[in-house]
């Protein structure tokens, strides 16, 4: 529904520009109006259409604030309120789980990062669960997915023979916000390279999360992501390997072996998978865990921070070699010193990338 | 009629594939996907995926029924109500590359 003045709406831009050009003052004036108008609503489109999520209404306060709905088994988003911010747990374990990662990534961008919520302004942060596909016969099924829609997260309950309880894994849950905070900061195109930045920043932080969360040191963690949500069987142990790409599950009868390639040399170049962006995304992926492990300690401490201004500095279309070149500066910053930019430097070599 | 499908992205980012012709099936799978396939009422080419969403799974359609050659992009979030039956089919037929 137009939300301005109906006139506004419907005079053609090429009337509005003879009466701006009026002698009479009144004609004029509203001729003006009319244009700022249409300026106005352009400009609004053009960014809700590149962002919506910027539509999304703040928190109350300001402050953490969590939805969490039961899509009942069907295909909409969002379904029944389930549990709000405040509210004790629930009988629902997997909207349990789903409140309590959720809360436990708004507290590690908040407390490591100071960024409140997504759009560091204090955004409801809502999900979904038991989330449902369409299979043959018109029926529903358990999604064996989760994903990021650009307002909010949405979790399947996995077919119990591939995946389980999504919702459960606070690396899963990392990933789907982490999306969120991208689609308020760099925003990066989800094709080819920068879509591979937008996975890898999604990996990086979901496991991050999960280190914090376990107060485990860059040597201690696993670098494993998703290892909670494959059922367990002897050709696979995770969805991705971020230390070792390529190698999270081999000849597995329902997922093949993992495509992800660990140097620029193995990059992927078809068209599936929006130009391999889930596979791609284990080069930077590599080059982060290189990083985090030279320089010891907690990852989040360090090469977290590199990431962390890096991620909200690149632009929507950055490349490997844009993020490279960014991350060795802002390391070499005052804030890490030399150390922190020879790991950087040294790690993207090492995938083939030189800065 | 040959249909030729890709499923990739989600979470995972799975890349898997099925090759079906009508004439190599039974009677009775050739009869269910020729139904899926007249009320999924693709019948022009068209690519169609979500700007803002991340990890949705991608669908790749190929139709070949000899005289029309009918190609479609969608994503989980753009797939027409019509079409996720037939997609509810062929992803069940799909096996990654081995």
């Amino acid at each position: 529904m137009c939300e301005r003045h109906p006139l506004h709406c419907i005079i053609p831009p090429y009337i509005n520009d003879r009466l701006a050009q009026s002698e009479n003052p009144a004609l004029r004036s509203f001729a003006i109006a009319n244009i700022r108008a249409a300026a106005a609503m352009r400009a609004k489109r053009v960014l809700t259409q590149s962002m919506p999520s910027l539509m999304v209404s703040a928190a109350p306060a300001k402050t953490k604030h969590r939805l969490v709905y039961d899509a009942q088994g069907k295909d909409r988003l969002p379904g029944k309120l389930l549990r709000s911010e405040g509210q004790g747990p629930v009988k629902d374990k997997a909207a349990n789980a789903a409140y309590d990662n959720a809360g436990d990534t708004y507290d590690f961008y908040n407390t490591v990062f100071g960024r409140n919520s997504l759009d560091g302004n204090g955004m409801t942060l809502i999900s979904s669960v038991h989330l449902a596909e369409v299979d043959d016969t018109g029926q529903f099924v358990p999604l064996n997915n989760a994903f990021w829609d650009g307002e909010q997260m949405a979790y399947g309950d996995g077919d119990n023979i591939i995946f389980r309880n999504f919702p459960s894994s606070l690396n899963v849950v990392g990933h789907e916000l982490t999306h969120g905070v991208q689609s308020f900061t760099s925003n990066l195109e989800y094709l080819d390279q920068s879509g591979a930045l937008n996975e890898h920043f999604a990996d990086v932080f979901g496991s991050l999360v999960m280190q914090w969360s376990k107060d485990q040191t860059a040597l201690q963690a696993n670098w494993l992501i998703g290892a909670d949500v494959v059922v367990p069987a002897p050709t696979r142990r995770a969805i991705r390997d971020m230390e070792n790409p390529g190698t999270a599950y081999t000849n597995d009868p329902d997922l093949g072996t993992d495509p992800q390639p660990a140097h620029v040399s193995k990059i992927f170049s078809g068209p599936q998978d929006r130009g391999g962006v889930h596979i791609n995304s284990g080069i930077p992926n590599r080059v982060f865990v290189l990083v985090a492990k030279a320089l010891k300690g907690k990852a989040w401490d360090v090469a977290g921070r590199i990431w962390f201004d890096t991620m909200v500095q690149l632009t929507s279309t950055s490349q490997f070699i844009d993020c490279a070149r960014l991350s060795v500066q802002i390391a070499g910053g005052k804030k890490y010193g030399a150390a922190a930019k020879k790991a950087v430097t040294n790690a993207w070599k090492a995938v083939g990338i030189s800065v | 009629m040959k249909i030729r499908f890709t499923q990739s992205g989600g979470f995972v980012g799975l890349v898997k594939h099925a090759d079906l012709d009508t004439d190599a099936l039974s009677a009775d799978d050739s009869k269910h996907l020729a139904e899926l396939v007249q009320s999924s009422g693709l019948s022009a080419s068209e690519q169609k995926l979500s700007a803002q969403g991340r990890d949705l799974e991608q669908y790749e359609i190929h139709l070949d029924d000899g005289s029309r050659k009918t190609s479609v992009v969608f994503d989980a979030k753009t797939v027409p109500a019509s079409v996720k039956p037939l997609v509810g089919y062929l992803r069940k037929l799909a096996r990654p590359k081995m």
